[in-house]
């Protein structure tokens, strides 16, 4: 079992012509996701790595059931991608594209809650089921099967940390990347109840960072809901209240959203929060 | 990115929203002859910086004369540790009362703020100090109804005479909010004159980098401003974040996450970084080898700076290709100077990224925590 995605589950990839997308077409293919179609619109009847291209949504989830769709587009692309992909009826969507206007993330947010689609991003790194289905940057070097559940905002900061896993031996179930943008779609709680019913996961990983409330918001569901061991990291301890550096710069508001709020409301709800990515495995194994 | 008080002001007249008449004059323009407007004037210095007036930066004059000595004497302060380039000069208005109204996000929410009183700012409002403002929240879709703003200014006992302007000027900002993808937009103080009118005394305006390719005024301002900031504005040009930090140093790393990680991770182990450098944008658009080489240019010729760490833990994209980019780059910079170098390597074809840092004669510490560790004990053992 995983969560979200597994070997049977459904991809299409929307912007599959683009470089980027067609590398990432490959990479997904010889890991062993089953990508069933391709989108890009005047393209369809081609195909890129043997997956066949079409030139709506629509057309590609009637031809081929598509379930999940991934998008490799530039941002200003992106809100009309997801809502074709939510109009031809796909039921999760994963969208890496950083730098999103956050007046169409309002209302990419808005058009989501009226559906039953799951969104996961936007500026995020995808998911990863190892030794099943990645969608998404995530690769076979940094993830080995195994029973902890990871959820992070940061890409490169979940890489580091699937790492130093990887090196004490610790695979993982699932991982989901949901990016640092403060709108986004799934966050740290919606996954933690995705892993809270997941057989196959033993202890969740949350990987943070300051600003935001997501950290917090998901401290209060551990306290309520929390049936497994939890462990996270938050970085930007030293990033000086109010300054922005990368997404980690998110509004700081009031004493909400700082790492001593951040710390304190995780551990007062029995998560255990690691001082250092090294000091992640000693928590999961003890 | 903020505006300046003069920008955030053309956009409120363009959408409709009183402001005093006036101009601008720089140190080059300060002989030249100036636009005759009503006097008495207000002489404000044009920096990003909040509390102006506390600290000198906002003078009054009652005369075109007194204006231009006032302006003189701005464009040769600094104002808050800002030095200030531009002076707006403003008729002075009689001012019966003010009030404070913002609108922006909170989350995927957004609000309008009114306060019936100036002189707050946004962030006492979400610190917890609620008194005297109203928060309405604005569906992205409806939009922003009369009701609501008559609502709060009922709720916070103005008098209906200023409800139906109030909303006016309310509709005015969240058009404006809207159409220049803004991040907030503050008018603080929303004056009330003694002729009855409501004006915008001051403007605090900010637009969302990320949707400057739908807003190419704002990403030429942008641009504007860039120019002639030294390296930072030459990084950013090719993708690059830089951010100085003040330490000895240097850190090229992926992505913020990671950036940051090590950041944190430098100050534990009691060091300090000179400046962090992210060239994940870069990389996606192509310009590593450049992007490194101006970054690693950058650190060897600035003494201070006495180890660096290089670290890219990479999915999406291939680890073999940067590794290359930075082989070619180092065997380029290696007359420049030595210095100590911590590399960390790891991800996306790893196995052939190590084969060739290791045949070109880069060792590759086995961690990133070795990194971290090793270029903190670099700078110990360098102290005097």
């Amino acid at each position: 079992m995983s969560i979200l995605l597994d070997r049977k589950t459904r991809v299409c990839l929307q912007g599959i012509t683009g470089p980027m997308g067609r590398f990432q077409a490959e990479e997904m293919r010889s890991y062993g996701t089953d990508l069933v179609a391709g989108v890009s619109p005047g393209r369809g009847g081609d195909s890129i790595a043997g997956v066949p291209i079409f030139d709506t949504m629509e057309k590609a989830v009637r031809a081929t059931g598509a379930e999940m769709t991934i998008m490799f587009l530039a941002a200003a692309r992106v809100k009309d991608a997801i809502f074709e992909a939510i109009s031809a009826g796909i039921r999760s969507i994963v969208c890496v594209a950083e730098f999103m206007p956050v007046h169409d993330m309002v209302v990419i947010k808005r058009r989501v809650s009226e559906s039953k689609v799951r969104l996961i991003g936007p500026n995020c790194s995808g998911i990863i089921t190892p030794g099943e289905a990645k969608v998404g940057f995530y690769s076979a070097e940094v993830a080995v099967p195994g029973d902890v559940g990871v959820i992070a905002k940061s890409g490169t900061l979940s890489y580091i940390a699937l790492l130093e896993l990887k090196r004490r031996g610790i695979g993982t179930s699932t991982v989901v990347g949901i990016g640092g943008d403060e709108i986004k779609g799934m966050d740290f709680a919606d996954c933690l109840e995705l892993f809270n019913d997941d057989p196959a996961t033993r202890a969740v990983l949350m990987i943070g960072e300051v600003g935001g409330r997501d950290e917090e918001v998901a401290a209060e569901y551990v306290r309520r809901h929390g049936k497994k061991p939890v462990v996270a990291f938050i970085a930007g301890r030293t990033i000086p209240p109010g300054r922005a550096i990368g997404h980690a710069g998110a509004f700081i508001i009031g004493s909400k959203g700082t790492y001593g709020s951040k710390v304190t409301a995780l551990r007062e709800a029995g998560v255990r929060v690691a001082e250092t990515v090294e000091h992640i495995p000693d928590l999961l194994i003890s | 990115m903020l505006l300046y008080e003069h920008e955030g002001k053309s956009l409120l007249r363009e959408y409709d929203i009183p402001i005093p008449e006036g101009f601008v004059i720089r140190a080059d323009t300060l002989k030249a002859p100036m636009p005759s407007i009503t006097t008495p004037l207000m002489v404000k210095a044009q920096i990003l910086a909040g509390g102006r007036g506390k600290v000198g930066g906002i003078l009054a004059a009652s005369h075109l004369d007194e204006a231009r000595s006032a302006a003189n004497h701005l464009l040769e302060s600094e104002i808050a540790s800002h030095k200030v380039k531009l002076v707006l000069i403003e008729q002075q208005q009689r001012v019966a009362r003010e009030f404070y109204v913002a609108i922006t996000f909170d989350g995927s929410e957004i609000l309008l703020l009114i306060g019936s009183e100036g002189g707050m700012e946004v962030e006492t409002f979400f610190s917890g100090e609620r008194r005297a403002i109203e928060a309405i929240r604005i569906d992205p879709l409806y939009g922003l109804s009369e009701y609501q703003v008559r609502n709060a200014l009922e709720r916070l006992a103005v008098s209906a005479d200023l409800w139906a302007p109030f909303a006016g000027v309310s509709r005015n900002l969240f058009r404006l909010f809207r159409g220049s993808d803004a991040k907030l937009a503050e008018i603080n103080p929303l004056a009330l004159t003694a002729e009855g009118v409501l004006i915008a005394l001051d403007a605090r305006i900010e637009v969302d980098e990320a949707a400057f390719f739908r807003q190419p005024r704002f990403a030429t301002i942008a641009q504007h401003r860039r120019q002639g900031d030294g390296i930072a504005a030459r990084l950013c040009d090719i993708g690059v974040q830089y951010v100085p930090m003040g330490g000895d140093i240097g850190l090229v790393s992926q992505g913020a996450g990671a950036g940051v990680t090590i950041m944190d991770w430098v100050v534990r182990e009691g060091g300090r970084l000179a400046a962090f450098v992210d060239v994940d944008y870069a990389i996606l658009s192509g310009k590593t080898e450049e992007a490194l080489r101006m970054t690693l240019g950058y650190f060897l010729s600035e003494k201070s700076i006495r180890s660096i760490i290089i670290n890219f833990t990479t999915c999406g994209v291939r680890l073999d290709v940067i590794a290359n980019d930075l082989i070619k780059v180092l065997n380029d910079l290696r007359e420049q100077r030595s210095i100590p170098l911590f590399i960390h390597l790891d991800g996306n074809r790893v196995d052939v990224a190590h084969w060739y840092m290791e045949a070109a004669g880069f060792p590759l510490c086995p961690t990133l925590g070795d990194a971290v560790r090793g270029a903190c004990r670099a700078i110990v053992r360098q102290r005097p």
